[in-house]
């Protein structure tokens, strides 16, 4: 369906831009994709490492403190960080976060080290995404339904063992939808990369544009590689959201109380559905 | 065997539970009937400990569970619990539902834990459906593999919180069937219902449940044949119609 | 006389009793913000930054707030009209007008932003230098190249709102509109006085939520020469380095640091208010109804 609206837009178009200089450009995408999409997996991936423990924290965290005693005293201070960190990554711009964080590491490693903008912008989006993904093991964890954690208890687990063998793996099956929102978000934060001279897929494209001047034609390019990744992605998705409603799967609608300023994802249009 | 003595349990302003007192010795069966929010669930609660008594105590084998030496985790091997809405590992088998408690929380080995498990799944007739997962079951099956799963630990007693309120009425009898042959068979039950006629085949003790108090206590025979207080004749009247 | 008051202080007690929780949360939070404001402040007397920069930079960063704040101003209204036009074609009987409404919220959700900022901005600008008859038209090429990137902007916030609106629409219960049309109402007195009120009130959270996002967007058009928050931030520090004193790591974070707080301060504000406007307008028990 979008497919047929891309290729009649290029076909249109074929008196307006040149189809052979894009084939002449094509192969000058293939090194800008692999490190436009290897900055994302890592980023992703440190993000998804930091972010459960961090989604722990922000979950369990309030019960344990209002407890009181010894364990309140170590989790209070925690939650604050944990909790102050999450809330600011999540109500300032990405961009903003990655022109200070890239200047601070250049600045802090040896300057003038090869590459060193790369390493700099994984910093800033994975500092990024484990903000964004901590919110959303958060919400995994608590959507668990009340009466396995429950049942649980009454069986005799310990709420560690409660946590391992309940919540995890239920909450691990809640989050696959928000997570690969997330993960889509963050493919197009790597985007903002070009300004800091990451050589990803827009900069190709911006790098193009400044030496051949064509930039319909880089933008069109542009555009296939994103929306390649992206649109069979959000396909995959609401096909997930149709098949795996899993009964019995607690889904408690956030409180809008929880649901702060937050980085755009399409969970949140498909929770307004709930 | 259990015994809870005058306790009072508080949520914020709601006092729910205002000095309760009870007693059921080894292989009694307790029925606990009254209207809904007279504080029925949470007085079960406090006997496996899912809710702490604000004060009063409460002893299981003459042991004070509700003291800080006493493990809760200790407390619930002891005491079994069904629940209303069964609340099964929506992610594991019905075997694995049942086996889990013994593999995890007592620690025996996988086919010790299996043949327990298999056993209690026939002991609710449910032995064909060990890997049907619950989403595959119906209500009062889902129930069964509940009961099973409390029976696994071989608990002194279970605790039935409305076992039988959220289901079809063509599943109920399947649920009290099984139910009643537990009392049969020995097991100390307390059992929160609405199911009268459970109440008087298979209870030896009845009590009515009010607004935090116990209005009255006794056998189901003078309970519904000679209620003592106009609150529980007016109750009887409604739920036998 | 006496009843009134007594009547009114009642009130009042209960209004307090009631928001206890939310009054203790805000003074907690109140508290630890003041501390940590205070620290930071005795951190800038200390010497451990620059706090006469962070001082002297404020005036030049309150315009460019304003300058987001009208960027926002364009942007989310531009984006919401958008939106629910495409966000209501999605739910059209017409195939035709469905693939139309899908392609464009597929093609503005699956695209960067900056990407679309960008090159609209660079398109344009070939368009108008290039095709005779805009370029007689129009005055001023970079501006109307900065509004077209502003657009960009709208029409990807746009996309996103599309979403949120067909969600909203398609959350009100079918039963409502039969219900509504059993009773005789038209089809077009049903949309705009059933499903309209009840869409939004279900949308509240998710267009809040948006706003914000917008607003962190906006920093995005920095790059096309836009004015805004961020824009001021990359020149602050530029000058920076050209001056002899500074170009230091501290300075230059705490100018980036300053322009996240400022960021954060109206994106909270705005997630507060929408939390005001969603207890104000709170239908009672209609959560419970809708699960």
């Amino acid at each position: 369906m979008v497919l047929v609206a891309l290729i009649t837009v290029l076909l249109n178009d074929a008196g307006i831009i040149s189809l052979a200089y894009i084939e002449s450009r094509l192969t000058y995408f293939i090194r800008p994709v692999e490190i436009g999409l290897g900055a994302t997996v890592v980023s992703f991936v440190i993000g998804f490492a930091v972010g459960i423990p961090m989604g722990v924290v922000r979950a369990f965290g309030p019960s344990l403190i209002r407890r009181r005693g010894r364990t309140a005293a170590i989790v209070m201070p925690l939650y604050g960080f944990v909790s102050g960190y999450v809330q600011a990554i999540r109500g300032t711009p990405v961009f903003v976060q990655i022109l200070l964080i890239v200047a601070v590491v250049e600045r802090l490693v040896a300057p003038g080290t090869l590459g060193i903008e790369f390493w700099g912008g994984v910093v800033a989006l994975s500092v990024n995404t484990i903000g964004y993904q901590a919110e959303v093991f958060r919400a995994g964890f608590q959507s668990v339904g009340q009466g396995q954690v429950e049942a649980a208890k009454s069986i005799g687990m310990t709420p560690l063992q409660t946590f391992f063998h309940i919540t995890l793996p239920q909450g691990l099956r809640l989050i696959i939808l928000p997570l690969t929102n997330e993960w889509i978000a963050l493919f197009k934060a790597s985007a903002l990369l070009w300004y800091v001279a990451v050589q990803e897929i827009m900069w190709a494209g911006y790098h193009l544009e400044y030496i051949d001047a064509r930039p319909i034609e880089a933008f069109l390019m542009v555009s296939f590689w994103y929306l390649i990744i992206m649109i069979p992605l959000s396909k995959a998705i609401t096909y997930i959201e149709k098949t795996k409603r899993i009964p019995g799967l607690g889904s408690a609608a956030e409180p809008a109380r929880k649901r702060l300023f937050g980085g755009r994802t399409r969970s949140d249009a498909v929770d307004a559905s709930r | 065997m259990i015994e809870v003595k005058n306790v009072h349990k508080s949520f914020g302003d709601l006092h729910v539970l205002r000095g309760v007192s009870l007693n059921v010795t080894k292989g009694e069966v307790l029925v606990m009937i009254g209207p809904s929010g007279s504080g029925k669930s949470t007085l079960l609660r406090c006997i496996n400990l899912l809710v702490q008594p604000d004060s009063g105590d409460v002893f299981i084998d003459g042991v004070k569970v509700n003291s800080r030496e006493v493990k809760p985790e200790w407390v619930r091997q002891q005491v079994g619990m069904v629940f209303q809405s069964f609340n099964l590992f929506t992610h594991l088998t019905a075997l694995k539902n049942v086996e889990i408690g013994l593999t995890r929380v007592k620690k025996v080995n996988k086919e010790e834990a299996e043949r327990v498990a298999r056993f209690e799944l026939e002991r609710v007739g449910l032995a064909d459906k060990a890997d049907a997962f619950p989403a595959q079951l119906s209500g009062g099956q889902q129930q069964r593999v509940a009961i099973a799963r409390a029976l696994s630990l071989n608990p002194k007693a279970v605790l039935f919180d409305e076992p039988t309120s959220a289901l079809d009425p063509e599943f109920i009898h399947e649920v009290l069937d099984v139910m009643a042959k537990l009392a049969d068979e020995g097991m100390t039950m307390i059992v929160v219902s609405h199911e009268m006629g459970f109440a008087k085949s298979v209870a030896d003790q009845v009590v009515f449940l009010e607004g935090g108090t116990i209005l009255e206590t006794g056998t189901p025979e003078e309970i519904f044949n000679h209620p003592k207080t106009d609150r529980m004749r007016s109750f009887i009247g409604k739920i036998l119609g | 006389m006496a009843e009134p008051t007594a009547a009114a202080s009642d009130r009042a007690r209960a209004f307090l009793k009631a928001h206890r929780k939310s009054f203790r949360n805000a003074g907690i939070g109140g508290i630890a913000a003041a501390v940590v404001f205070l620290i930071v402040y005795y951190l800038g007397l200390e010497g451990v930054y620059d706090l006469s920069l962070a001082a002297r930079i404020l005036p030049a960063l309150f315009q460019g707030a304003e300058t987001t704040l009208g960027l926002v101003a364009v942007v989310i209204p531009v984006g919401f009209a958008l939106g629910f036009l495409f966000g209501f074609g999605r739910t059209s009987h017409s195939w035709f007008v469905r693939s139309v409404c899908t392609t464009y919220v597929e093609f503005f959700r699956g695209m960067p932003p900056v990407v679309l900022v960008w090159f609209a901005f660079i398109i344009i600008i070939l368009l108008i230098t290039n095709v005779e008859f805009l370029n007689v038209r129009i005055q001023d090429p970079f501006a109307f190249a900065t509004f077209m990137s502003v657009l960009a902007l709208a029409a990807h916030s746009g996309s996103y709102q599309a979403e949120i609106v067909r969600a909203g629409i398609m959350s009100v219960p079918a039963g409502q509109r039969e219900a509504a049309e059993a009773i005789g109402m038209t089809r077009g007195a049903t949309m705009v006085r059933i499903t309209l009120p009840q869409m939004l009130r279900v949308s509240l959270p998710a267009l809040g939520n948006e706003f914000a996002s917008v607003i962190k967007d906006t920093s995005i058009l920095s790059v096309v020469g836009v004015m805004d928050l961020t824009f001021r931030g990359q020149n602050i520090v530029s000058r920076l380095f050209t001056s002899p004193t500074g170009g230091s790591l501290s300075s230059i974070f705490v100018v980036w640091v300053e322009i996240a707080v400022l960021y954060f301060v109206m994106t909270y504000s705005v997630s507060r208010l929408l939390q005001w406007l969603e207890q104000r307008y709170r239908v009672p028990g209609l959560e419970a109804a809708q699960l």
